[in-house]
């Protein structure tokens, strides 16, 4: 671990019953990063990080966040993170004021002044029960009391699931004020591909507990390539192309998304009788999809 | 499946085939039990075989209205019915959903009791009632079912409701019986009940499955109205003082609400029976054990963590992920205790003065009171009072903390697993009592065990807490000094305690070393000592 690691997880594995959640998961996610993390339903996001806020012991693999044990020392961990969870387990009998005064009272960095902007910005009424609460206003209330004390490390857990737009819109909007506080860093996990990609600088995919890629997302993007193939003559089936992750189309026209050096998978296109007739950059969506096998024929 | 009956009735028959199994069983070995005493025991053996064989029963009963009221799935706390919701969308008419469950559970009820009637009593040609009992079976099982099943609209309106007129079914009988009434009146009351019963269960069905729920508005608006007082209020002076403010309003209301609402219970002999000592000393012994019984119930609500979802077993990570040592939250917990037992205590003194003065005891008590005080100096006086006081405080306080433990540990199995091992303890200790009772050629031997009894209680609490030490220290959970603090402290309150009591207590009617074992037991130890222990191992998983 480096001393700009705000995260570091080395070979994390962690079971439930028979179910292999995490298996050998390693990632480190620098300072003053947005790092998105990709994973179908199960795959393992939850799991990773509950790890990094000590909710889950390690039971193989080591992790710190901010070179810190979460489980040895919460303490030290927590007082410096901001935490959304999916289901935004707030108190139902607090009201947003008592939730304001209540979180307040752990974080000396507490800024009064922006946690009331931001309960106006989000309409929360001081009054209002946290039962009484929509879905989506609990998001909002759960969001208010994760940044309001502008957390070294933000952690959103699959923040903007089955939530309207606008709601979505905050989250992201939360996001993007604190990274353009220097030296903050936000870890993301969402089943929305093109938020993560909007805003995420590095990622990791997850797929059933394995770590399928971690790194920067241009990184990710640049070593992958949608190419459209024609076929002198129909095929029933796509071809064995070498870098190719998944076809899609039939007949004459098939279209592949590829990992590897876009030079040579054109030669192999070329080998299997093929010639390329478009090529662009997959999005994270078609990206993810392709590896985690999917859209596979 | 080939009718609506069957359809509803097997998921209940293959979620509690192994209860119902268990029912089954329970009566078959009661038959059998009663067979054999009676070939075999004297007349009066046989008959004490009898009332021990029935008790089992009792709970077989008490498990069977559950399983007919889906109460082993409800949320008793909930605003709204805990009749399962996924049953309303199935394509069956309200008066079947409703009606199987009350007409198979009243029937079970009363085929429980005939059994019974018939197998352990009638059996021996003992003449007991047939009808009135099965239908006060039966119609208590309808007004569980009535309870469970209407929307209040309001949390913890359903216990509230329950403890003041789920009993009148057994209350109504235990009167009539007192006014002598014959069996047909209490038939007839019975009967009404049960119709009233049903009928309360059907309308809260049709209530909860077209979302009908009372308005409690007004009651809002007062919460709001005080939360905007509240707003004004600035920030807590520390994190922990927050984590103790938030253990008091999440459930310490729990322990003096439980006090106004059943302590009156516990004061209506004041009311109802004469004023003579024994009388007094007993109701008034009742009254002041109330509390203390109370906390225990109370400790386990407060245990849960997540009161306001279905699965309030496990940490809830907004509270878990608070900057805070788990023995901070701990403390917060043991400190909001703390604060809900003397609230508790205040509410209780208020009421028990009021029914003493109120029910014309005072009179009779300030001369049982003068008599103890002539003759003996202030200082045992003085010793006498603050023993008490301090003893019902501390044993409030103690039943609530070690109550706590399981509910701490987040483990469904565990808490659902020492739920059903305490009831078998509990059963097993009542059926050792009424054994212990009707054969007093035991008794002289209580004075020569109890001191090896508290011997026996005195090792193993001690066994238990250096363990939790253990854990404690191997954890690093909690501080070498704050230990050694915390035991100097436990210390001192057990030599105060035991100088007191030593000044109270003659030697020769206890010896002071029982005394000096008694005291230990009663002390808070082993378990409060494990609640870092449980609630990290829920916290960390």
């Amino acid at each position: 671990m480096t001393t700009e690691d705000v995260i570091a997880v080395d070979r994390l594995s962690r079971r439930f019953g028979p179910k292999l959640a995490l298996d050998g998961v390693s990632v480190r996610v620098p300072r003053g990063a947005v790092f998105g993390l990709v994973g179908a339903n199960g795959a393992g996001k939850t799991t990773l990080i509950k790890h990094l806020l000590g909710l889950l012991r390690a039971e193989q693999g080591t992790v710190r966040v901010f070179g810190r044990d979460p489980v040895a020392d919460p303490v030290g961990v927590l007082s410096r993170v901001g935490y959304l969870a999916e289901d935004t387990d707030l108190p139902g009998w607090m009201t947003i004021s008592e939730l304001m005064r209540y979180t307040e009272s752990f974080f000396p960095g507490w800024d009064r002044t922006y946690a009331e902007r931001l309960r106006r910005e989000f309409e929360l009424d001081p009054g209002a029960k946290v039962k009484h609460l929509s879905r989506g206003q609990r998001s909002r209330a759960g969001l208010l009391a994760a940044c309001a004390y502008r957390p070294a490390l933000l952690v959103l857990d699959e923040p903007s699931s089955g939530l309207d737009p606008i709601v979505r819109r905050d989250i992201l909007g939360a996001v993007i004020r604190t990274v353009a506080d220097e030296g903050r860093t936000v870890l993301f996990s969402s089943h929305l591909l093109d938020e993560v990609e909007r805003v995420s600088d590095s990622v990791a995919l997850l797929i059933r507990g394995r770590l399928a890629y971690c790194g920067p997302l241009d990184d990710l993007k640049a070593g992958h390539h949608r190419l459209t193939v024609r076929f002198e003559s129909g095929r029933a089936r796509p071809p064995a192309l070498a870098g190719a992750l998944a076809w899609e189309g039939g007949g004459q026209e098939w279209t592949a998304v590829c990992q590897g050096r876009l030079g040579e998978l054109q030669e192999a296109a070329e080998a299997v009788g093929g010639r390329v007739v478009d090529r662009g950059m997959p999005s994270l969506d078609e990206i993810f999809v392709a590896r985690a096998g999917g859209n596979q024929s | 499946m080939t009718s609506t009956a069957w359809a509803l009735a097997w998921p209940v028959w293959r979620r509690h085939r192994w209860g119902l199994t268990a029912v089954l069983a329970s009566v078959v070995a009661a038959a059998t039990g009663v067979t054999v005493a009676n070939a075999v025991l004297e007349p009066t053996q046989a008959m004490s075989t009898r009332i021990i064989a029935s008790l089992p029963l009792l709970m077989c009963a008490c498990y069977l209205a559950s399983v007919f009221a889906y109460g082993f799935e409800a949320d008793v706390a909930a605003a709204g019915t805990c009749f399962p919701a996924r049953q309303f969308t199935l394509p069956v008419r309200t008066a079947e959903l409703a009606g199987w469950p009350i007409l198979t559970g009243a029937a079970a009820a009363a085929l429980l009791w005939l059994v019974v009637a018939g197998i352990l009593f009638r059996q021996s040609d003992i003449d007991v009632p047939l009808l009135w009992p099965a239908l006060l079976a039966a119609a208590q099982l309808v007004w569980m079912q009535a309870l469970l099943w209407w929307p209040f609209g309001l949390p913890l309106a359903r216990p509230l409701v329950g403890m003041l007129v789920g009993h009148l079914p057994a209350t109504g009988v235990m009167l009539a019986q007192n006014l002598d009434a014959p069996p047909w009146v209490l038939s007839t009351y019975l009967g009404g009940a049960l119709v009233v019963g049903a009928a309360a269960a059907y309308a809260g069905v049709i209530r909860a499955r077209h979302g009908t729920v009372p308005s409690w508005d007004w009651v809002f608006r007062v919460g709001r109205a005080v939360s905007i007082r509240r707003r004004e209020r600035g920030a807590f002076a520390s994190a922990t003082r927050a984590q103790v403010w938030f253990e008091c309003r999440r459930r310490g209301f729990m322990l003096p609400l439980l006090v106004v609402i059943m302590l009156p219970l516990f004061l209506l002999p004041l009311f109802l029976d004469e004023h003579d000592p024994p009388r007094l000393v007993r109701s008034l012994g009742l009254a002041l054990a109330a509390p203390v019984f109370l906390a225990g119930m109370a400790g386990a609500a407060v245990g849960k963590h997540n009161p306001w979802a279905r699965d309030h077993y496990s940490l809830p990570s907004f509270i878990a992920t608070r900057p805070l040592t788990t023995t901070q939250m701990v403390a917060a917990k043991l400190r909001g205790a703390e604060r809900t037992a003397l609230i508790a205590w205040a509410v209780a003194a208020v009421l028990i003065a009021a029914a003493v003065f109120l029910s014309g005891a005072d009179e009779p008590l300030g001369e049982m009171g003068r008599a103890w005080l002539a003759g003996r100096p202030a200082a045992e006086v003085a010793a006498t009072v603050a023993a008490v006081a301090a003893v019902l405080v501390l044993m409030t306080w103690r039943r609530m903390a070690e109550n706590l433990l399981i509910g701490l540990t987040g483990r469904e199995w565990l808490i659902k697993g020492s739920v059903f091992a305490g009831v078998f303890v509990l059963f097993g200790l009542i059926l050792f009592g009424l054994w212990f009772l009707i054969h007093p050629e035991y008794h002289h031997y209580v004075p020569e065990l109890l001191p090896w009894l508290l011997a026996t209680a005195v090792g193993l609490k001690f066994a238990a807490a250096v363990a939790a030490v253990r854990g404690l220290r191997r954890k690093r959970l909690v501080a070498d000094r704050t230990l050694a603090t915390l035991a100097g402290v436990w210390v001192a309150v057990y030599a105060a305690l035991f100088g007191l009591f030593a000044r109270v207590v003659p030697g020769e009617v206890v010896a002071t070393s029982t005394l000096a074992m008694a005291i230990v037991v009663l002390m808070p130890l082993a378990r409060v000592s494990a609640l870092p222990l449980a609630l990290d191992w829920n916290r960390h998983r």
